[in-house]
């Protein structure tokens, strides 16, 4: 995923990777790997909600 | 009849006497009207427009071309009235003209209404609507999704309006961050279409711009008709960039909300184009501890099943090795216990043929000693023999002796 991915559909691939773990058919390994990319994807949702400064231009 | 107010213009220089005060002036006109019975038709024709219910009168204006006029049916009228007014439907109204002072208005106090079908104006909204139809603009279809999270947002709407304080004010309560452009437009009269077609145009063509907005307040239903515009409704349709459109109050209904790609009551609702941030962030917040409470569940779990595993493995392999030292240990002991056995038996073996030549010996030695003892009995035996027969002989001789004595002394 990159950063021009939507909100959405991070929030669903960590849904996703919630749910694969708690399903719990994945290795120490695999899910070291799972919480990371969440890791990083929640790091990136955070980026996204700074948009900009709040800035009224009248045109 | 000015007079009356002079006294209270007296520090004013008009340069005249006929002066008066509104409150003067209201009460001449209202003593006109009441005076004049030349306005007192049996019926007024005209079209529904913004019909309300208010305290359960009904409060609607009655328009005919550019001219309008307010009318109200009150509530212990509404019953006996032939028909309850609505917007867009032509009308015959019965009533007073009654002029109110405080306010400087006329209105109509309606006494009937008479249905006399749809108005010159719902006739031209239905042509335009189809018109927009006929053209697939109205098409669900072609309807472009928002974006979740708009960066800057495009604004049309009346400079210093209530409008324009209220959709900002909407958007930055529930996403400070957003920036807004507003380009300014008038929203009704000669001049309202093209200013909205050029806004809207103008915020299409910036590229910074993710979603446009086009609003304006409530306001008569007359005032709101430039919004039903086909060469607006063309403009907001076909923007590149999608289009969210609301218009007066909640119950206006026009076609620029329906060719918009989103629709918003007021103003004030103008906030939904954009997410909450505060429950985004509530959101995600959720997300990272339900992440984190899955990641380490899953990791206690795996450890646990892997130290299960290993205990078992560890269990396993000290169980087969304490078996195999074990059937070592028995062999070693059943092989110490036969080497111990052989020599035993060999020592026993031994010891037995050391007795049986002893014991051999012993009856050697015995047969010897008997031999011995029956050669010392044979030599005894013989010397008692011998003996016997000295002592047998020496008896009998002295037996022959006695007897020969005895005889001897017999005779």
């Amino acid at each position: 995923m990159t950063q021009e991915t939507p909100i959405s559909d991070k929030v669903d691939r960590i849904e996703t990777i919630v749910e694969t773990l708690e399903n719990g058919d994945v290795s120490l390994e695999e899910a070291e790997e799972l919480h990371e990319e969440g890791q990083t994807l929640l790091e990136a949702l955070q980026d996204d909600l700074d948009i900009g400064d709040g800035t009224v231009i009248e045109q | 009849m000015a007079d009356a107010d002079i006294s209270q213009t007296v520090d004013v220089d008009l340069d005249s006497d006929d002066v008066v005060t509104v409150e003067t002036l209201n009460d001449e006109i209202a003593d006109l009207i009441d005076d004049q019975t030349d306005l007192n038709h049996d019926y007024v024709v005209g079209d529904v427009s913004g019909c309300r219910d208010s305290n359960g009168h009904v409060h609607f204006d009655l328009v005919s071309g550019e001219a309008s006029i307010h009318c109200v049916l009150f509530g212990f009228r509404r019953s006996r009235a032939s028909i309850e007014p609505e917007d867009e439907m032509r009308v015959a109204v019965r009533g007073d003209l009654s002029f109110y002072e405080p306010q400087g208005s006329c209105s109509i106090l309606v006494t009937d209404v008479v249905d006399m079908g749809e108005s010159d104006y719902s006739q031209i909204y239905a042509e335009n609507k189809q018109l927009l139809a006929e053209d697939g603009l109205l098409a669900d279809e072609r309807k472009q999704p928002l974006p979740e999270l708009p960066r800057t947002i495009g604004l049309v709407t009346s400079a210093d309006s209530d409008a324009r304080v209220d959709a900002v004010t909407a958007l930055h309560n529930r996403y400070p961050d957003v920036d807004i452009k507003i380009q300014h437009a008038s929203v009704q009269g000669p001049d309202a279409l093209q200013e909205l077609m050029s806004g809207v145009a103008t915020l299409d063509e910036d590229a910074s711009v993710d979603v446009i907005v086009v609003t304006r307040g409530g306001g008569a239903d007359k005032t709101l008709r430039v919004f039903n515009e086909t060469p607006l409704c063309r403009v907001i349709a076909n923007t590149d960039t999608p289009t969210a459109v609301g218009i007066g109050h909640e119950d206006d209904r026009t076609l620029a909300d329906e060719v918009a790609d989103h629709r918003f009551m007021t103003p004030t609702h103008a906030g939904e184009i954009v997410p909450e941030r505060a429950a985004l962030e509530r959101e995600f917040d959720q997300l990272s501890t339900t992440l984190y409470t899955a990641y380490q569940t899953t990791v206690v779990n795996q450890l646990s099943a892997h130290a299960t595993v290993l205990d078992n493995a560890y269990q396993s392999t000290v169980t087969a090795r304490l078996q195999e030292l074990g059937a070592s240990l028995d062999h070693a002991t059943e092989r110490h216990i036969e080497a111990e056995l052989l020599s035993l038996e060999s020592r026993l073996e031994t010891a037995y043929q050391t007795l049986q030549q002893e014991k051999e010996h012993e009856e050697e030695l015995e047969e010897t000693v008997e031999e011995v003892r029956d050669e010392a009995e044979t030599e005894a035996q013989a010397q008692i023999e011998a003996t016997q027969r000295r002592y047998r002989l020496v008896i009998a001789g002295l037996v022959l002796l006695v007897l020969t004595l005895a005889a001897l002394y017999l005779l």
